[in-house]
């Protein structure tokens, strides 16, 4: 009686302990959590209704800094120059990703190798490849016009041009698509060859076996994908600040330049944190979008894990 | 008969035609061409940058930009003059058919002039009828040749001056031999200016000493040069004095020219000068910065002119406050006051080439402005270099008795002499190069300590908390995993300013504690990766050590992490990863130059010498990515399950 009781207990306070370890375990990364995370989001929500310039303490100014913003024809031109980067850069990406990740997936000789080439660009410091095309783009001598050359193209000035620095910074941002090929390749890879098979059984040719069987299959690897590239290139900074510094005349001013500049050149605290909050909204309601419109053309199995 | 056939023959081939394209064969090599053309874009696109950027880096600055590229890295081929350290460029030259390697000992320029008083038959004609100029040689002559179309036929003439009404004044060519002869361009600017009137017209022209007699010629072109070339070991005997102790001692004849002869003030024998340049005396900007001193006028006294290393000075002796003496060398002399330094701390005092000079930025000491040149490259030395004293003009010289060996030829015969060479100096260089205040090893090493500190925290914090969330039963538990995985995609802007503000509070930055410290509260990415791995390994091995007695985290340490290896492993390449390429935030919180890592160093190496020093930036950007992509050879499983894991939910 005594030791089923002791026992009883035992179990409970066992329980108790596991679950207190639980709490201990996790508690660097809780504290972490609400000191580097949920305190500063809601900071920084409380900033972006004040003016601060982190001298004097924040000054409660209500909407101003949101009318500010709405009226700053340089938000505005940072918003169409982010989401024509975003337009650009992902589906390209996507679908770069996507071909070579198709070609690599078939029986080739040296996928390994063909694989390393490709991803290794994706691995390396973004302010060393920007320093690296910022000479590929040289108008003069620089290795695209050269190769635009052998083709008897005379190329733009790139960087230096109003028109062509936004083309010139996606095309190099399609140059890191390395991780996504590894990705879509690893997806690939896991679907079943018999699904394959029946689709020829069926008298399915390559396109249809592409479109009915491969699309389907990879759908959910690629919606993860875009959601994820998406999000990068909308806060993008790096490139523009080291190539460009949102020139010529704002035609690369990303989203993130500006904000930096108000908040770390102009130290205007209050209006970058509005700015910050815009574009959390911004991209939230994308990916929203993006996985509402997922169920249309995301195909899930029926046993969703 | 006939009709009925035909339209199934038709058919027939149609369908074959149908069959041969849905044939397996067609569709596989269809599959096949696709595949490899899309391969082979793909490769061309991801791999010539990168070739590119290595072929580069190995290049002297100006092979990188030429057109046509220069695709493996070339070098001049020089010699040393004598034991200074100028180089001396060599050529080749095809000489009896065969190539010679020759350096340049002089150059002459030469123009045509016309005799004034032997010139005739002027005329005057509109420039409409005078076609466009041709140099052409004429007997041993070279004229500016145009024809004239008149009166149905075309004669040659050569335009000597523009008259009025847009017209020219001609001589035709056979006139003119007579009074035309060619002569050396210095000779000819040498001579007085003069006012000439031939035929009426009015011309500008120079007196010049022919045979000694003074003739009046105009000169009219077309200039040309002839070189004098000899054997590259003329250069050993080279010796560098300053144009003040050179006097000209007439010409001697080589083939179809001649060399200017040279005397040295207080030195025997005749000399031919290689080339003149200027010069200008540096010194080294730590020796200046730790030994130069500010010294008042009224401080020193024995102003004269002194010898250090070769190099001549103004020197003093400068008596210090403290009553001590010592013979110093003014290196930049003020109004007020002089920058002095003792000759005894001056060994790094040398001349050199003002051509490397050109970058120079203005500093100041004690508000006494110089110029600094910072990665200034001599030999295998690379050094921020203050400009000390004045510039001068030096000449390169060696004894006239090279002119045996000399030949001339036209300077169109001679091609640089190169050989491929890969060039590591871009790389020293690179290292060598001051940047914002530092040397680039110091943000390697920043880039390391970080890369440390940041690995110790995340392996730390996120092997408890993985642990924590893959095993330990807790209520409330899934609300906190769920808020873990809603964490991972938060756009950071939201807590950059915050965040900047915290750590402002805590009086860091400008310190590194901001780039490593939250690494020790984990991370959600790296957290739930080694939760989805703790969740594979067996339970059955922890009732063991458990029922043994063991505590939670003995269980970690000893059952969780030795069988946890790999996903360790991949938690401290994706730290490296992260921490190696990061930008934003060290560019925050930093602004002491020792303190940047790499990302930080190499935007300002960029700022700094983006357009001096292609090749040294160009190289500092492959030695940043070096470790990166030594650490992918070593590790690249990791790295591709780590990727797959990031992009394969959904």
């Amino acid at each position: 009686m005594i030791a089923q009781l002791r026992k009883l207990n035992g179990g409970s306070s066992l329980a108790r302990r596991e679950a207190l370890s639980f709490y201990i375990l996790i508690l660097p990364w809780l504290v972490g959590f609400l000191v580097f995370l949920a305190y500063p989001m809601l900071r920084s929500l409380y900033l972006s209704f004040t003016s601060y310039d982190l001298l004097s303490p924040p000054v409660w100014v209500g909407f101003r800094n949101f009318e500010r913003i709405f009226s700053d024809a340089n938000f505005w031109q940072s918003v169409k120059v982010t989401f024509l980067y975003a337009l650009g850069s992902v589906p390209g990406g996507t679908i770069i990703a996507l071909a070579l990740a198709m070609v690599l997936s078939q029986k080739l000789r040296g996928v390994n190798i063909w694989r390393t080439i490709f991803f290794i660009p994706s691995i390396l410091s973004s302010i060393a490849v920007a320093v690296l095309w910022l000479f590929i783009f040289r108008p003069e001598g620089g290795l695209l016009n050269m190769v635009l050359g052998v083709f008897g193209i005379q190329g733009p000035d790139w960087l230096l041009s109003e028109q062509w620095a936004l083309p010139a910074l996606i095309l190099m941002s399609w140059w890191s698509v390395g991780g996504q090929i590894v990705i879509y390749l690893a997806g690939l890879k896991g679907i079943p060859e018999v699904l394959y098979e029946a689709a020829e059984i069926d008298g399915a040719n390559d396109l249809a076996k592409f479109r009915f069987v491969t699309l389907p299959m990879l759908s959910p690897t690629i919606f993860f994908n875009v959601v994820l590239a998406i999000i990068g290139a909308l806060q993008v900074f790096d490139a523009g600040y080291v190539m460009t510094r949102g020139g010529p005349n704002d035609a690369t001013l990303f989203y993130m330049l500006n904000l930096y500049e108000r908040a770390f050149q102009m130290a205007q605290m209050g209006y970058a944190s509005a700015l910050a909050w815009i574009l959390f909204v911004i991209i939230m309601v994308i990916t929203l979008l993006v996985i509402r419109s997922s169920a249309a053309w995301v195909y899930y199995e029926a046993e969703v894990r | 008969m006939d009709i009925a056939t035909r339209p199934t023959l038709a058919a027939r081939a149609a369908t074959n035609w149908k069959s041969v394209r849905s044939s397996k064969t067609w569709q596989r090599s269809l599959r096949h061409a696709a595949s490899y053309i899309v391969l082979a874009l793909g490769a061309a696109f991801m791999l010539f940058p990168m070739l590119w950027m290595i072929s580069a880096s190995l290049k002297p600055a100006w092979q990188i930009f030429t057109d046509p590229p220069i695709w493996i890295p070339m070098h001049w081929e020089a010699v040393r003059a004598g034991n200074t350290n100028r180089m001396i460029n060599l050529w080749t030259v095809e000489v009896d058919g065969q190539s010679k390697k020759v350096i340049e000992i002089g150059v002459r320029r030469y123009t045509t002039v016309v005799n004034a008083a032997l010139l005739q038959n002027l005329q005057t004609v509109p420039a409409s009828e005078v076609g466009d100029a041709v140099a052409t040689t004429v007997g041993d002559l070279t004229l500016n040749v145009r024809p004239w179309a008149t009166n149905g036929e075309t004669r040659q003439v050569v335009a000597l001056a523009r008259g009025d009404n847009d017209t020219l004044v001609v001589v035709a060519v056979n006139d003119l031999q007579a009074a035309a002869l060619r002569m050396p361009l210095d000779e000819v600017n040498a001579g007085d200016r003069a006012s000439l009137e031939v035929g009426g017209v009015e011309f500008r022209g120079r007196t010049v000493q022919l045979d000694g007699n003074p003739v009046e010629v105009i000169p009219i072109g077309p200039e040309s040069q002839l070189s004098v070339v000899g054997a590259p070991e003329i250069a050993a005997a080279a010796t560098l004095v300053s144009t003040e102790n050179l006097a000209d001692a007439g010409f001697a004849p080589v083939g179809q020219t001649e060399l200017p002869l040279m005397t040295i003030n207080g030195q025997p024998g005749e000399f031919v000068m290689l080339v003149k340049e200027s010069w200008q005396p540096v010194i080294n900007e730590e020796q200046f910065d730790a030994n130069a001193v500010v010294a008042p006028r009224s401080q020193l006294a024995d102003v004269q002119p002194i010898t250090v290393n070769g190099v001549t000075m103004q020197g003093a002796t400068y008596t210090a406050a403290d009553g001590t003496a010592a013979p110093v060398a003014i290196l930049i002399s003020g109004t007020q006051a002089s920058v002095v330094i003792p000759i005894t701390s001056a060994d790094t005092l040398r001349l050199a080439q003002l051509g490397g000079l050109t970058s120079a930025r203005g500093d100041q000491l004690q508000r006494i402005p110089f110029r600094v040149q910072d990665g200034f490259s001599e030999g295998s030395e690379t050094h921020s270099v203050a400009l000390v004293g004045e510039s001068r003009e030096m000449a390169l010289v060696v004894p006239a008795s090279v002119i045996s060996e000399a030949f001339d030829v036209n300077p169109g015969e001679l091609t640089r002499a190169m050989y491929p060479e890969l060039r590591f100096d871009g790389y020293r260089e690179a290292l060598q190069t001051k940047v914002a205040e530092t040397y680039f090893p110091t943000f390697f090493r920043n880039s390391f300590v970080l890369v440390i500190l940041n690995t110790i925290g995340h392996v730390l914090s996120c092997v408890v908390v993985g642990y924590a969330f893959a095993r330990l039963r807790a209520p409330g538990k899934n609300f906190f995993f769920v808020i873990l995985l809603g964490t991972m995609m938060l756009p950071y802007p939201v807590t950059l300013v915050p965040i900047y503000e915290i750590f402002r509070d805590l009086n860091m930055v400008n310190t590194l504690w901001p780039l490593f410290l939250r690494s020790f509260f984990g991370n959600a990415f790296l957290i739930f990766m080694l939760r989805q791995f703790f969740t594979s390994i067996p339970r059955e091995l922890e009732d063991a050590a458990r029922i043994d007695g063991a505590n939670t985290l003995q269980i970690i340490t000893r059952v969780i992490v030795p069988l946890s290896k790999p996903a360790i492993a991949t938690v401290i390449i994706f730290t490296f990863w992260w921490t190696w390429n990061s930008f934003l935030e060290p560019f925050i919180f930093l602004s002491s130059p020792e303190l940047f890592p790499v990302a930080v160093g190499l935007n300002f190496f960029k700022d700094q010498y983006m357009t001096i020093y292609y090749d040294r930036l160009i190289a500092a950007s492959v030695l940043s990515m070096l470790p990166m992509i030594v650490l992918f050879f070593f590790a690249q499983r990791y790295f591709i399950e780590g990727i797959q894991l990031t992009g394969l939910k959904g």
